[in-house]
Formats: structure tokens, C-alpha cells, sequence
């Protein structure tokens, strides 16, 4: 069970960021499936500190890279460069370590109200708790409700003076920077190949298109993912 | 269009001058995908719908022939169901909904299992079904590839066609003058649809195998990124496709990702290579 | 011929038509007033493109108020956008073959759109796609085209704005030859001064009622 939940709150900061950066970024960021995956790379290559601290800079540098490749593009032209960056990724991976085999590392596990849970699964849990947190403090600051105006109303955001493309271009860093360093958090309690992340990305897709559908209004959207990520682990549960 | 035509024709009767088995196997897989992306650049330049599912109708039309050939009809209007579906979400937003759900399909395919004698056959190992031979195929798909660029061909020097190109310009402006564009929608999805189930057809009917890569990424971009390689001609999407199997065939034991790397890098060029095409083209 | 009986519309809680009850038997109607008057709702509305909240639309007797644009369309009803809407992607002439080819062959399509290209002025650029067509040249082809679709009643919104001098009177001049063809219309503008030469009869719209002007 609580595995479970702690499943749900990543799927749900995932479905997060995947609709943060499509009202902000104005686009649908594949790219995101493969900056996890490197995340987890990372892990695998370097000393776990190390790996952390890598995992956030390498995805806030993809980000920004994407960020930029996509400015002033249409959503669809957006999206597609951003599949471009993800197979770019996933396949300079598939080559830096040369096998097709699963990659499986190790993790310690601790027994909670009777389940065994993964530390590094609780330790994810954990900080994407704490990244929500900052999340829903954002719209208290200045940026916050520039973050909010241009989520609402991208042109008149700008014919107002709002920095937009400084705010995509955040946007689209940091929640990638993030993205990868869950990546690296959740490498010990996944298999690893180039193609991991893509399973995550679709059902994240999936929550946030449904929770999506509750309109533009507010953190709304963002607090749907939750209730949505948890009946589809709940669902998946039972299936199995 | 008729330099196109004289294009594809000498690809075509190239192989067959050269009397090579090696040379007309990788023909006859660069042919299979040209229909496929054909289909895929009908639907993009004459109807106005970039599409990351064509991998579903000409996967399904290989599954289906393997499983039992009757359902390849039902194949056909479930595909045409599934870009109807799709499309109810607009233009802009059928991109990456089509391609979710062509990845979504892709993890189902896995678990196309039948029970066959006591045993299963189907998921990862996919199903079997008799070839008809080298030759035969590429005589087979070279033919259906020649009839459907000359039907398209007909098809933009007509009323349909007008119609067509009207509804993909703007779908208000066309209602306004009288054109059902739901309807035009449809008839241009079914067109497209179609030809990738050929496509399908002729890819198992070479083959003799299908399984789950059919509905892979590989396949899902093969379309998008061969016609974008190549100009912005009809011929394009068969050049591109014949580019895209020569690169993967050449490089196969180098370095397999090749033609994955081109794919990222064509994704990642697609708005400049579009304009910079769209720009030649005047 | 057309008969609007009280129809109202309301946008987000903004009454911009209020009862309307307007009546055309033949000819030109001219309707002017400023901006936000309703204007162009009454047309998009008449066009099927709006539904009304309430009243009826009448077209030779029937009520076409639920109708979609294309079911207007093919009634005989066609309108000219204020801002032009070509098939960009498409030549002049295919753009005016396209209403045609809903009646005729591709060849009788393409034969009667150059008649109409000729009409309108546009014979010198039936080749050249419509995305490059200047402001003014869009106008006449819009206007060709819903000439294509051949109608009994024409919606002309604002034919004249954005035009230059030059392009206005070019425009004025096909719509006097539309006129002299027999073909009904109701053509909006912002000031009375610019429909008087053209129009039978002539409404003021002000704050979405119509009074005779």
C-alpha cells in the first residue's frame, strides 16, 4: 500500500510537470521520458552524492536546451523537436553503454506497518512531497503570479511586460532538472535501459490529460493528479 | 508530378535490371515502407493532419492477415475509427495524442496472444504466416506502390481533391461554402488509412512475420522523418523511405542506432527543414 | 426572402443582439454602425456559423436558425468573411473551383471559376497561390468565391475595411455588377456614408437593436 502511494506521488509530480510545461512551455515535453532515464544513468555511473547533484544540473542543462530549441514554435512543431531530443538521448545511451541487458542495482529495503518498502523509493517519496510543497508556495511570490498569468493568458501576459520567455524557459529547466533527479532517486528500485522512462512518461501523460480536463483553473489541474495518480495504482494493484 | 513519377519508376526497375536478390530484399523493404509513408504524407500534405499512428493501421493489417484474413476489413474501419477518434481533438493536439496512442498500442501488442492447439502463440514471438517470395513481393508491392501514387495523383486534379485541400485550409471557410468537412475528414482518413493497410499487407505478405517492433517508435517516426529527409515532393516520402533502409541495412553492423540517431536528428531539424523546404519549393 | 423575428443573442452575460426583427425581400440591405454593434453576429448567425438564444430565421419560409453553416450554405446562403479566409495553400482559381465542383465536373468547375476570376478581376493571378495575394486582392477572391457557390443571398461583413482607396472602389465596382446580376445581399459597414451608392434600403445597428436608417 504504501508502496502504492508512493508510486502515485511520483506519477503525479511527473503528470505535473508534464502540464506545467505545456501552459507555460506550450508544448507536450517528450523529452522528459529519456531526462528521466538519464537520471537514473547517472546513478548508475557515479557515487550517489555526486550522482544527485549531476542528475540536477544535467537536467536542468538538457531542459534548458530543449527550452531553447523550442522557442516561438507551435505546439505540435514543439513537441516533435522534443521526441527528437528524447530519442536522442535514449539512443546515445543505448551506445555509451553498449548492451541491450537490464541494468539492476542495488537497494535497502525497511519494513513499515508490515510492508516492505525500498529506502530509496521513500526517499523519493519524500523529496517529490517536498518539490510539491514548493510548488503549491509558488503562487504566493511575484513570480508565482507572473507564473499564473502567463499559464492563464500567454499574449496579454507579454503585452503586459511579463518576461515570458525568461518564465519558459525556468520552466522548462527546472521541472527538467527535477525530472532527471528523480530519475537518479528511483534508479535503485527500477531496472535500467534506455527505454525506461517511457512507461512513466505515458502514464503521466495519460493523468495529466485526464486532470486537464478540470479546466485552467488555478493549482487545480496540479492537485488532481494526486486522487488520479492513486486510482491508477490502485487500479494497477488490482489488475495484477 | 511527372518528373516524381519517372523518379519512382526508375527506383523501381532498378532492382529489376540489376537482377540482384540481395539488392531487391532491401528494395522490397524500402517499396513496403514507401506505401506506408506515402500513406502518412497523403494525410500530412493533402489533408492537413500530422499523424504519429500510421504504425497501428499497417500494424494491424499484418496482424490481422496473420490471425485470420478476414479481419482485415474490420482492421481497416477499427484503424479509421481510432484517426476519427483522434482527430475530435484538433489538429495541433492529434500530434501528440496520436503518437501516445501509438505508443500505448505498441506495450498492448505484446499481449496479442491466440490459443492455438492447446499452446499460445502471438505476444513478444508475434505470429507467423507464409511468404510469397522475394520477387513475387516486390513485383506485388512495387505495383500497389506505382497505383496508389498515380491514384493520388488523379485524386488531387479532382473534385475530391479540391475538397479536400478546401477542408485542410480552412475547415470554417469550406463549411461556409457548402462542404461537409466532417465528412471530407473522414473519406480523407479512409484514403490514407487504406494504404498503410496495404502497406501492411505487402510487409507480411514479404515477411512472412509480424510482431510487437511493427508497432515500435522506429515505425511510428519512419513516415514523419522519410518525408521530411527529402523535399517536400510526392516523390519525397519514397526517397526518404529508400534512404532510411539503405542507412539502417549499411550500418546494421557498425551501429545499429544509426538510423535512430538520423530519426532524433530530422525530429529535432523538422520546423527549419519544413520552412527551409516549403522556401525551395517557390 | 429572409426574416430575422426577435432574435437575440448573448456572450458571456453581454446582450449584443437584443430582439432583432429584420425583413429582406430583394435587393441590397445596408446595415452600419459602429463596432460592437451586433453586426457581424446578425450576419454569423444568419450564416449558421452563431446559434441564436432565441427567434426565429426564416429563409424562403423555412426556419434555418438550428441549420449548420454548410446546411446554409447549400440553402443559397454564403457569406464574405470581414477578415478573408482563402484556402491559402490553394491557387486563385482552384479556391473559386471549390463551390462549384459541389454541382459540377472538376473541368466545368475549373471553366466557370475562370469566368468568375474575370469577373472579379482576379484573371492575371489564377495561377499564383492564394496565401500571396495582397488585402485587397483577397477581398475580390473571397467575394469570387462565395460568387462560386452561387447564391440567392450574399452576407458581405464589412467589404470595405482595410482597403485602401484604390482597392475600396474595386470592390464597390464588383459588388454594383453582383447587384445588376440579380444576386440578393446584406452588406455591413461602419458608416452609412460608404453603403449609399450600393444599397436599396439601409439599417442603423446600434447597442444590438436595428431601426431603419
Amino acid at each position: 500500500m504504501i508502496s502504492a502511494l508512493l508510486t502515485a506521488i511520483f506519477l503525479s509530480f511527473f503528470a505535473s510537470a508534464v502540464i506545467l510545461n505545456y501552459k507555460i512551455g506550450r508544448l507536450l515535453n517528450l523529452s522528459f521520458a529519456s531526462i528521466f532515464t538519464l537520471g537514473a544513468y547517472i546513478y548508475f555511473s557515479f557515487n550517489p552524492t555526486s550522482a544527485l547533484l549531476l542528475a540536477l544540473i544535467f537536467g536542468g542543462i538538457m531542459g534548458a536546451i530543449v527550452s531553447a530549441a523550442t522557442r516561438k514554435l507551435s505546439v505540435a512543431e514543439a513537441t516533435i523537436i522534443s521526441l527528437g531530443f528524447s530519442i536522442a538521448i535514449e539512443e546515445s545511451l543505448r551506445f555509451l553503454y553498449r548492451t541491450s541487458y537490464y541494468q539492476v542495482m542495488e537497494t535497502n529495503y525497511v519494513e513499515l506497518f508490515g510492508e516492505v518498502v525500498s529506502i530509496h523509493e521513500m526517499l523519493n517519496g519524500a523529496m517529490i512531497v517536498l518539490l510539491f510543497l514548493a510548488f503549491a508556495a509558488i503562487p504566493l511570490s511575484r513570480r508565482g503570479f507572473e507564473l499564473k498569468f502567463v499559464e492563464d493568458d500567454w499574449e496579454l501576459a507579454e503585452m503586459y511586460g511579463v518576461d515570458t520567455s525568461r518564465i519558459r524557459f525556468l520552466t522548462i529547466s527546472i521541472s527538467s532538472s527535477f525530472i532527471c533527479l528523480s530519475g537518479a532517486v528511483l534508479a535503485p528500485t527500477q531496472s535500467l535501459f534506455p527505454s525506461m522512462g517511457w512507461s512513466s512518461m505515458v502514464i503521466a501523460v495519460i493523468i495529466a490529460a485526464i486532470a486537464a480536463l478540470a479546466g485552467n483553473a488555478g493549482l487545480r489541474k496540479y492537485g488532481l493528479t494526486i486522487p488520479i495518480a492513486i486510482a491508477y495504482t490502485a487500479v494497477l494493484r488490482w489488475l495484477l | 508530378m511527372k518528373k516524381d513519377f519517372a523518379i519512382i519508376l526508375a527506383l523501381l526497375l532498378l532492382p529489376l535490371l540489376l537482377r540482384s536478390s540481395f539488392i531487391v530484399s532491401v528494395a522490397t523493404m524500402a517499396v513496403v515502407y514507401s506505401i506506408l509513408s506515402l500513406s502518412w504524407f497523403f494525410m500530412e500534405k493533402e489533408a492537413g493532419w500530422t499523424s504519429l499512428v500510421h504504425s497501428i493501421p499497417f500494424g494491424i493489417a499484418a496482424y490481422a492477415l496473420a490471425i485470420n484474413p478476414v479481419l482485415i476489413i474490420p482492421a481497416f474501419l477499427l484503424s479509421l475509427l481510432l484517426f476519427t477518434a483522434l482527430s475530435l481533438s484538433g489538429r495541433e493536439k492529434f500530434v501528440f495524442t496520436s503518437f501516445i496512442t501509438a505508443i500505448v498500442f505498441w506495450y498492448f501488442s505484446h499481449y496479442i496472444t491466440l490459443s492455438v492447439n492447446g499452446g499460445v502463440v502471438g505476444g513478444e514471438e508475434g505470429f507467423s504466416f507464409l511468404s510469397i517470395g522475394l520477387w513475387e513481393s516486390y513485383l506485388l508491392s512495387s505495383s500497389m506502390l506505382l497505383l496508389f501514387f498515380t491514384s493520388f495523383a488523379l485524386i488531387r486534379k479532382s473534385g475530391l481533391g479540391l475538397k479536400i485541400e478546401a477542408v485542410r485550409d480552412d475547415e470554417f471557410a469550406a463549411r461556409s461554402i457548402g462542404i461537409n468537412a466532417f465528412k471530407i475528414r473522414i473519406v480523407s482518413f479512409a484514403i490514407s488509412v487504406f494504404t498503410a493497410t496495404v502497406a501492411g499487407v505487402c510487409y507480411l505478405l514479404y515477411f512472412g512475420h509480424v510482431s510487437p517492433e511493427i508497432f515500435s517508435v522506429e515505425i511510428v517516426l519512419l513516415p514523419f522523418v522519410a518525408s521530411l529527409i527529402a523535399g517536400n515532393r510526392w516523390a519525397s516520402p519514397i526517397i526518404g523511405s529508400y534512404i532510411i533502409v539503405v542507412v539502417s541495412r549499411a550500418f546494421s553492423g557498425i551501429l545499429p542506432e544509426t538510423h535512430l540517431l538520423i530519426y532524433a536528428a530530422v525530429l529535432m531539424l523538422s520546423p527549419k527543414l519544413k520552412r527551409w523546404w516549403g522556401a525551395s519549393a517557390y | 426572402m429572409l426574416q430575422l423575428i426577435d432574435v437575440s443573442k448573448v456572450y458571456n452575460g453581454n446582450v449584443v443582439l437584443r430582439g432583432i426583427n429584420f425583413e429582406l425581400e430583394s435587393g441590397f440591405a445596408g446595415i452600419y454602425g459602429p463596432n460592437g454593434s451586433g453586426k457581424s453576429t446578425m450576419l454569423k448567425i444568419i450564416a449558421g456559423i452563431e446559434k441564436p438564444d432565441c427567434g426565429r430565421i426564416l429563409f424562403e419560409g423555412e426556419d434555418i436558425a438550428g441549420k449548420t453553416p454548410e446546411e446554409v450554405a447549400r440553402m443559397g446562403i454564403t457569406i464574405v468573411y470581414q477578415i478573408p479566409r482563402p484556402f491559402k495553400n490553394m491557387s486563385v482559381i482552384e479556391n473559386v473551383a471549390t463551390p462549384f465542383i459541389l454541382r459540377v465536373s472538376y473541368r466545368e468547375a475549373m471553366e466557370s471559376a475562370m469566368e468568375i476570376c474575370e469577373f472579379v478581376g482576379l484573371k492575371n493571378k489564377v495561377n499564383l497561390k492564394a496565401g500571396l495575394l495582397s488585402q485587397g486582392e483577397l477581398r475580390l477572391l473571397e467575394i469570387g468565391r462565395a460568387l462560386a457557390a452561387q447564391p440567392k443571398l450574399m452576407l458581405l461583413d464589412e467589404p470595405f475595411s482595410g482597403l485602401d482607396v484604390e482597392n475600396a472602389k474595386r470592390v464597390r465596382r464588383i459588388l454594383r455588377k453582383i447587384k445588376r446580376e440579380g444576386v440578393d445581399a446584406i452588406v455591413t459597414a461602419h458608416r452609412m456614408k460608404l453603403l449609399r451608392d450600393i444599397v436599396d434600403v439601409s439599417y442603423e445597428m446600434r447597442g444590438g437593436k436595428i431601426a431603419e436608417g
